[in-house]
């Protein structure tokens, strides 16, 4: 295997912060990672061989994974259509048929765009033959789906969970701008107040929330918007946003990991 | 009574333990919620972070505008100021739980800081 991708792999296996619901382990709210995505990410670390069951609403499909594979289609719940002809039969990239299938079957499972979650167990059909199914990888090149091998960290997952509040964000990495984004008139004014105002600014926040908590100052940028700030550890996160969504961002931040 | 607005709203939202008017100009609380549990170098230092927090008057913590609402939040509280219109150095300072309903608060908190301000 390659290092890189193995250095990755066990980067998202190491990764904090799994979400359970209902003792179900949670890997997508629908959109992040896109849903497909995330079901072809847990083939793509699925070493042994699991049948892993994907939840999606009153939906659900199990599949058989090993070797980074898949390896086929065992079950589908009611409401989901054209499973004869997929249901059972083992993966091939020479069964264009079965795959092009499977893929309208995941098609319609994932259409509800809901929370995603997986429960993986011992399989009880196609759990033998090690080299058996369709790697992950090639699946996402036919199927055209980004692979999300790279796992977030929690002041990324909190700027993901925040985009619809903010209409733009710095971030500030050792007192540097190392990545922003946003809407570009507002970006200026927050960059510049930043590069104005950042040192006795990162202080007042340590000494008033520590280096782990929130500060939103609602109207601070005048027309220009109210600023948010999120530290975690050398990095933070200040946000610009309009005053109404305050208590929307705290409650990302509530239920952040971070 | 100011002290009587404090506590009914204090009563409304039992999580927000400490309810503060201050005046900023002489860096001081003038009057609290009844039941507040803070003591004295409490309140001058609650006092001092709605100054660093909000900004005093022409001195803004951050950017250049005049904030009316300050929000800090750490896992085990939740600290809120708020200005009022028209007396910018009238702050209300709340120190609550974190599960604090601050929609809720924040839509009753603002009536009961003017009319404090404004002496009504």
């Amino acid at each position: 295997m390659d290092k890189t991708i193995l250095a990755q792999k066990l980067a998202a296996l190491s990764a904090e912060g799994d979400t359970f619901e209902n003792g179900l382990r949670v890997i997508s709210d629908g959109t992040e990672p896109p849903v497909l995505t995330a079901m072809l990410s847990e083939v793509d670390m699925t070493v042994l061989p699991r049948k892993l069951t994907f939840k999606m609403g009153a939906s659900s499909v199990t599949l058989v994974a090993g070797g980074r594979r898949l390896r086929g289609l065992v079950s589908a719940s009611k409401d989901i259509k054209g499973v004869i002809g997929v249901l059972g039969k083992k993966l091939s990239m020479d069964e264009k048929a079965v795959i092009d299938g499977l893929h309208g079957i995941l098609d319609q499972f994932t259409k509800t765009a809901d929370q995603l979650t997986v429960e993986s167990d011992e399989p009880d059909a196609m759990g033998g033959q090690t080299d058996a199914g369709v790697r992950a990888a090639a699946l996402a090149e036919y199927w055209e789906v980004a692979l999300n091998s790279e796992p977030q960290t929690p002041l990324q997952q909190f700027l993901r969970d925040c985009a619809g509040f903010a209409d733009a964000w710095v971030v500030m990495t050792d007192g540097a701008d190392t990545t922003h984004h946003g809407d570009g008139a507002r970006l200026e004014v927050l960059k510049g107040a930043l590069a104005d105002q950042w040192a006795d600014f990162s202080t007042s926040v340590d000494q008033l929330a520590g280096e782990s908590g929130m500060i939103a100052l609602n109207n601070a940028l005048g027309d220009g918007g109210s600023v948010a700030i999120v530290k975690a550890g050398n990095e933070a996160a200040v946000m610009c946003y309009a005053a109404d969504n305050m208590t929307e961002i705290h409650n990302v931040w509530t239920s952040s990991k971070l | 009574m100011a002290t009587e607005d404090l506590d009914d709203l204090h009563s409304k939202f039992p999580q927000c333990e400490t309810i503060a008017f201050a005046d900023l100009s002489t860096d001081m609380i003038l009057i609290t919620n009844s039941g507040a549990p803070q003591a004295r170098e409490a309140l001058d230092a609650l006092c001092a972070d709605a100054a660093k927090s909000l900004g005093k008057p022409g001195t803004p913590n951050f950017g250049d505008g005049e904030s009316d609402t300050a929000l800090i939040a750490t896992r085990d509280q939740l600290t809120i100021f708020l200005r009022a219109d028209g007396e910018p150095t009238d702050v209300l300072c709340c120190v609550c739980k974190p599960d604090l309903d601050v929609p809720a608060f924040l839509s009753a908190a603002r009536p009961t800081l003017q009319k404090i301000s404004s002496g009504s």
